[in-house]
């Protein structure tokens, strides 16, 4: 039995003049939707009950470190993943990220790293299952981005 | 866990969530683990569970937000726990 289990709330400060592209790619090109905003931030919702608050302040940009994999990745889900891959490539407002692995690995707007995955589909691989990515090349690809 | 390895080991939290965590030896410092987004767990029991995460020796952090606890995980991880069924709506806009 678990003791806990995750939360659908979630919480980022990003920087201020990132507002506008985070807008147009978490609304536009992911079909979320802003619940409510002011000037300070934005409460965004992904799917129907997944919520990110960005917490807009004049702070510096880390998206060279959040790329490092030293904060934690998020994984995304779609139905039609060969769509969306082209909608979110097509943006503009990502860098594609060069992991050695199937999926598309991407930099949204104020930095968070996301993992495309298709709402069907096997993912046991990520879940301890068989063999698992290669860590090492993961790694050595994080090194070069 | 579901699996473990020098390199990495697989956590899953409650039915479907979960982590791999992979392990290096460069060390962050503590602002720099504050960048990244803030993950929400839920459980029945918050105020046993909370007591449970500060008796272990977690870092608790200060924030606006005086009715929930906010801590970082060993790996640096900053969490918001929260109670299962309690009312969030504050924070859906």
């Amino acid at each position: 039995m678990a003791y806990v289990i995750f939360g659908n709330h979630s919480s980022v400060i990003v920087p201020r003049q990132n507002r506008d592209s985070i807008r147009k790619f978490y609304c536009d090109i992911l079909g979320g939707k802003i619940t409510k905003e002011d000037n300070e931030r934005d409460f965004l919702r992904l799917g129907e009950n997944f919520y990110i608050g960005f917490l807009y302040e004049d702070v510096p940009d880390e998206s060279e470190f959040l790329r490092t994999a030293r904060s934690v990745w998020l994984e995304i889900k779609s139905e039609n993943v060969e769509e969306m891959s082209r909608r979110i490539l097509e943006s503009g407002l990502v860098r594609k990220l060069n992991v050695p692995d199937p999926h598309l690995y991407f930099q949204a707007p104020g930095g968070q790293c996301m993992r495309l995955v298709g709402i069907n589909e096997d993912l046991s691989f990520y879940e301890g299952a068989g063999e698992g990515p290669d860590v090492a090349k993961v790694k050595g690809a994080l090194r070069n981005e | 866990m579901t699996k473990k390895s020098n390199q990495v080991d697989y956590f899953k939290m409650g039915n479907d969530f979960y982590i791999a965590a992979l392990y290096d030896d460069t060390v962050l410092s503590d602002s720099d683990l504050l960048k990244s987004i803030w993950l929400e767990i839920k459980a029945t029991n918050a105020e046993d569970m909370k007591r449970k995460i500060l008796a272990f020796g977690v870092k608790e952090i200060e924030t606006w937000d005086k009715a929930h606890l906010y801590f970082q995980a060993p790996g640096g991880q900053v969490f918001r726990l929260v109670g299962d069924g309690e009312d969030l709506s504050k924070f859906e806009g």
